[in-house]
């Protein structure tokens, strides 16, 4: 099962967990665990936007990455640019 | 998502990494180039824009009729013209984007928030009626009380600017609006320890004013929507396709109708990301049914248009005697201007990312001012929380008598690291960059009286993103390459290049065109600094795609399988015969229809793994102790390009960015009266750096590749406008020993520091 | 106010044309005569993209009005080579990669000329003052100022 790993204010909405484990093998399967373990980061997720970054590679608004037994996975805000 | 790893770096290259000619630059010096206000249309009106005076004022009315009434208008349009819009965060590319605040920036309805704030528009056969036209429209306002100030605004008592506001990212949610839109945090470990394992605790507040992209070119258009509703637009922008997206949302229109064409874009710097005028000419247009250009005078675009944040930042930071940092919390305060959306995640994310934290904590406050609504620039975010932790590094430097690059080197990040918003880093060139700083002979150059050398670091991230390339094979064999990112650099010489590398063609042979909207799928635009990484990746995959289908047609050709026929310096040849049998790029293009048709190949990606790119500067200043004045005397910008496809845009790309820095840190700000209106919009006044102001500034590209791009790209563009603000504002402060915590450091602040010394 | 028939010659061409009094030369050569190479960066002559040269003096032509040009000789950069050569500053200037997004370039190629016709041996920092009128937002000056000075070198050895 891979790590997933909360930063910073996001313990704001998962009671303060910083880390649990997730079943999903892509991106898209782990948004949808990630709204059933913690339905108060959903409206977060649906209004900012969120990028996942998959050992340490970051994906913005893309769905079918592979997620890896080992892989540690971080939910981080989406990242514009100038 | 893409498997492309750096199966070229090994490679002996021939082009890639050259320094040929641009294959747009004939045009560009000859006058012949188009940007956005060079293109007319036969029968076109003029659209001139009605704005604001107030800096924070109601709606009650606006009457038009006059206006409509006078001979030789065409159209006039208000916010009746346009359908209001829910409060919806819409993914658009890879920025979220509230269309209902969108709309009301195109066009007041019911409120004004800044003095420059569109609420009319007027299409008319010439300039001088549409400006008496604008004249004659009467506008009831009934004035509300403005604020400036990310403090002043965060007031419970302050002038709301949008009563609907609740502070997002706060749980439990306020029950109160507020001026604040966002509250963000990063970090991890623990401060408290952090702190106490500290020798050294220093703590500071910095300030930083907001400042504008300063593109030489000011936003223009030309729209013409027919009869039936088919839409042109010729715009300069950074994103054709998210113009057309944004456009077709607030106009109600299908994508399919607008039809984007982007110039050439004379300048952007994350400025030209958003929509302004193009809206307005698209409505006056279908207003009219006449061809309708905008032309933002320069007024326009320093009090309309969106400048970066200004911003209230206070850091802390704890060290052993060594140096090793212990804890860093940092406190950022945006402003977004009218609209919320400044760039507070990444500013919070960028303020610690070049070192290796083990306590930390960012907290990032989104604030919205009566100012007009902030746009991107530049590594949005980056440079002003990261010049704040910076100065304090200088400080905590000459505090420990230790040298300021062995400070950042004890504590830089590195692959593995961390990074204070989480995930950790790949392999990134912090420590490269440091090193080729002490290494450099102007670290060691000796100093004269009045003089100081700064130094800073800089962190930015870089993205990817969705990207769409096609490439045609001629009939004579040269080639045809179809971008959907504007060049607003030089990335047509960059793509050219790593097409013919891969093609094994001379780069001449290879004519790169950027395409329009209903040329090719969507592309995200030209900014992150993805250019180079994304479309550079595209192409590439185009080129391999295009090789796959030349080996098949020189297959048939030879009634051999595909498997026999190999790719080498831009020709077909036969494996393992003993007489090798060769096919030209020409050959196989001559012989297209009787293989098979025309050939032709494309590349639809969503880029990831773009690596950040990391940057030192070095500068050396000397300060005016009678006037104030800072004068720049030798500046060096080193930074990591992962791979320089160009090594003279790279070049470029670290000059440019280094000198808006040094614009950042010593003359560029607003001046704005007590009611709101600003008092500089112009370039006299608002002063960028001009030719005499600034020295050489030398370059070192430190090339750490990037795994994920075939040539090892991370992408160049923004991270140089990153270290400058410190670097100057370190250097003016060992100049005159007196540390400097606000910005910009403009003769009469720096004056009024060393007289009160 | 009723517009004033101008006579000019531009870029060695006889060229007449009909301004409003309050036009400037900038709008007249853009609007009217499609000439769109000289750019409007401000139309306050801050900012120097739409220098010209006016009777061999170097303007910005934001800042003259059309009917200030009866009589006079314009010279544009579309005239600024031979009719069929570049000029060796537009060539350096690509060889130099001095120009990125290339807005500012023709009124910087307008300006380094008239230095140069002044002055076939400036030093660094007559170029960089010279310059000063004349924004780049883009490459930080330096390529540009490197062109010019690598120019007149070229140009003195020819």
């Amino acid at each position: 099962m891979a790590t997933l790993i909360f930063n910073g204010s996001l313990t704001q909405f998962t009671n303060g967990q910083t880390e649990c484990e997730v079943h999903a093998k892509n991106i898209k399967s782990l948004l949808g665990e990630i709204r059933e373990k913690f339905p108060r980061l959903s409206p977060l997720i649906e209004s900012e936007g969120f990028a996942i970054a998959i050992d340490g590679e970051i994906f913005q608004d893309i769905w079918f990455a592979p997620i890896s037994d080992s892989s540690e996975v971080h939910l981080i805000p989406p990242i514009g640019g100038g | 998502m893409n498997d492309m790893t750096q199966t070229n770096l090994q490679k002996d290259l021939k082009i890639v990494g050259t320094r040929p000619l641009r294959p747009d630059g004939a045009d560009k010096v000859t006058g012949r180039a188009l940007f956005g206000a060079d293109k007319s249309l036969p029968n076109m009106l003029v659209g001139r824009v009605l704005r604001s005076p107030h800096a924070h004022a109601k709606i009650i009315s606006i009457d038009t009729k006059a206006a409509e009434a006078l001979p030789g208008v065409k159209a006039v349009i208000t916010s009746k013209d346009f359908q209001d819009l829910p409060s919806e965060f819409v993914p658009a590319g890879e920025m979220m984007v509230n269309f209902k605040d969108m709309t009301r920036n195109i066009m007041a309805r019911e409120k004004v928030l800044y003095e420059g704030h569109t609420v009319a528009a007027v299409a008319a056969i010439n300039d001088a009626i549409a400006e008496e036209a604008m004249a004659l429209i009467k506008v009831e306002y009934e004035l509300l009380p403005h604020v400036m100030d990310v403090e002043e605004a965060e007031k419970p008592n302050a002038p709301l600017l949008h009563d609907d506001m609740i502070t997002i990212g706060v749980e439990p949610a306020p029950k109160k609006p507020s001026n604040v839109a966002k509250r963000v945090e990063f970090g991890f470990g623990d401060l408290d320890k952090g702190f106490k394992e500290a020798d050294l605790i220093i703590e500071k507040k910095f300030s930083t004013q907001p400042v504008h992209q300063g593109y030489i070119e000011p936003h223009a258009c030309l729209a013409s929507v027919s009869e039936d509703g088919q839409g042109e637009l010729w715009v300069t922008t950074q994103g054709p396709f998210v113009v057309r997206n944004f456009c077709s949302k607030i106009l109600g229109m299908s994508t399919s109708q607008i039809r984007v064409t982007a110039s050439e874009i004379g300048g952007g710097f994350g400025g030209k990301t958003v929509i302004y005028l193009e809206p307005l000419a698209l409505a006056l247009s279908r207003k009219a049914c006449r061809p309708v250009k905008m032309v933002m005078s320069r007024q326009e675009v320093l009090m309309a248009s969106g400048p970066t944040s200004g911003a209230k930042i206070w850091v802390k930071i704890g060290v052993k005697k060594d140096g090793r940092i212990t804890a860093g919390d940092a406190v950022l305060k945006f402003q977004a201007g009218a609209f919320q959306g400044s760039p507070i995640g990444p500013g919070a994310m960028c303020a610690f990312a070049p070192y290796e934290m083990t306590n930390v904590r960012v907290v990032g406050y989104d604030i919205v001012v009566n100012r007009p609504k902030v746009a991107a620039y530049r590594a949005p975010g980056g440079p002003i929380s990261e010049y704040a932790v910076e100065s304090v590094m200088d400080e905590i430097a000459q505090k420990l008598n230790l040298d300021p690059l062995e400070l950042r080197l004890k504590n830089a990040a590195k692959e593995g690291t961390q990074a204070p918003y989480g995930p950790k880093l790949g392999p990134i060139g912090m420590i490269e960059t440091l090193e080729a700083a002490k290494a450099h002979p102007h670290y060691s150059a000796p100093l004269g009286p009045n003089q100081g050398r700064g130094v800073a670091s800089g962190f930015w991230f870089n993205i990817g993103g969705e990207t769409c390339t096609s490439i045609n094979i001629n009939e004579d064999g040269t080639v045809g390459l179809t971008l959907g990112t504007p060049d607003i650099g030089g990335s047509r010489a960059s793509m050219a290049m790593m097409a013919a590398e891969e093609l094994g063609v001379p780069m001449s042979t290879i004519r790169p065109i950027i395409g329009d909207t209903s040329s090719l799928g969507f592309n995200f635009l030209t900014g992150g600094s993805r250019v180079t990484f994304s479309s550079g990746m595209a192409v590439v995959e185009s080129v391999r795609e295009i090789i796959v289908e030349l080996r098949k047609r020189a297959a048939q050709l030879w009634d051999v399988s595909i498997e026999k026929v190999e790719w080498v310096s831009g020709h077909a040849r036969l494996v393992g015969s003993e007489n090798p049998k060769s096919l030209s790029l020409r050959e196989l293009a001559e012989a297209a229809g009787k293989t098979g048709g025309p050939i032709v190949g494309g590349a639809s990606i969503n880029a990831t793994g773009a690596g950040p790119s990391l940057a030192t500067h070095i500068v050396d200043v000397e300060v005016d102790p009678e006037t104030g004045r800072t004068t720049v005397l030798r500046y060096t910008a080193i930074q990591d390009a992962g791979k320089a496809i160009h090594p003279s845009y790279v070049e470029g790309q670290m000059q440019g960015g280094a000198v808006q820095g040094i614009g950042w840190a010593l003359n560029e700000e607003y001046v704005y009266d007590d009611n709101g209106k600003l008092l500089n919009p112009g370039f006299l006044d608002y002063r960028v750096p001009v030719c005499s102001d600034v020295p050489m500034i030398d370059t070192v590209i430190v090339e750490v590749p990037n795994p994920k791009h075939p040539y090892g790209v991370r992408g160049v563009g923004e991270t140089p406008i990153v270290p400058p603000l410190a670097a100057v504002s370190n250097a003016v402060s060992r100049a005159t020993n007196i540390r400097f915590n606000e910005l910009p450091l403009s003769p009469p602040r720096v004056l009024a520091a060393i007289e009160s010394r | 106010m009723s517009k004033k028939h101008i006579s000019t010659v531009i870029n060695g061409d006889a060229m007449e044309f009909l301004a409003s009094p309050e036009q400037s030369l900038l709008d007249i050569l853009r609007d009217e005569l499609e000439l769109t190479g000289s750019k409007e960066g401000c139309g306050t002559g801050d900012c120097g993209a739409c220098s010209i040269m006016l009777d061999g003096r170097l303007v910005c032509s934001c800042l003259v009005l059309g009917v200030e040009a009866d009589g006079k000789n314009i010279d544009t950069i579309e005239g600024m080579g031979n009719g069929s050569d570049m000029h060796p500053l537009q060539k350096k200037f690509l060889e130099h990669a001095a120009l990125q997004c290339g807005i500012c370039t023709p009124g910087i190629l307008i300006a380094a000329k008239a230095l140069l016709e002044k002055k076939p041996d400036p030093t660094e920092e007559e170029v960089r003052y010279w310059l000063a009128g004349n924004l780049c937002r883009c490459t930080g000056y330096d390529k540009i100022v490197r062109a010019v000075l690598d120019t007149a070198a070229d140009m003195r050895a020819a």
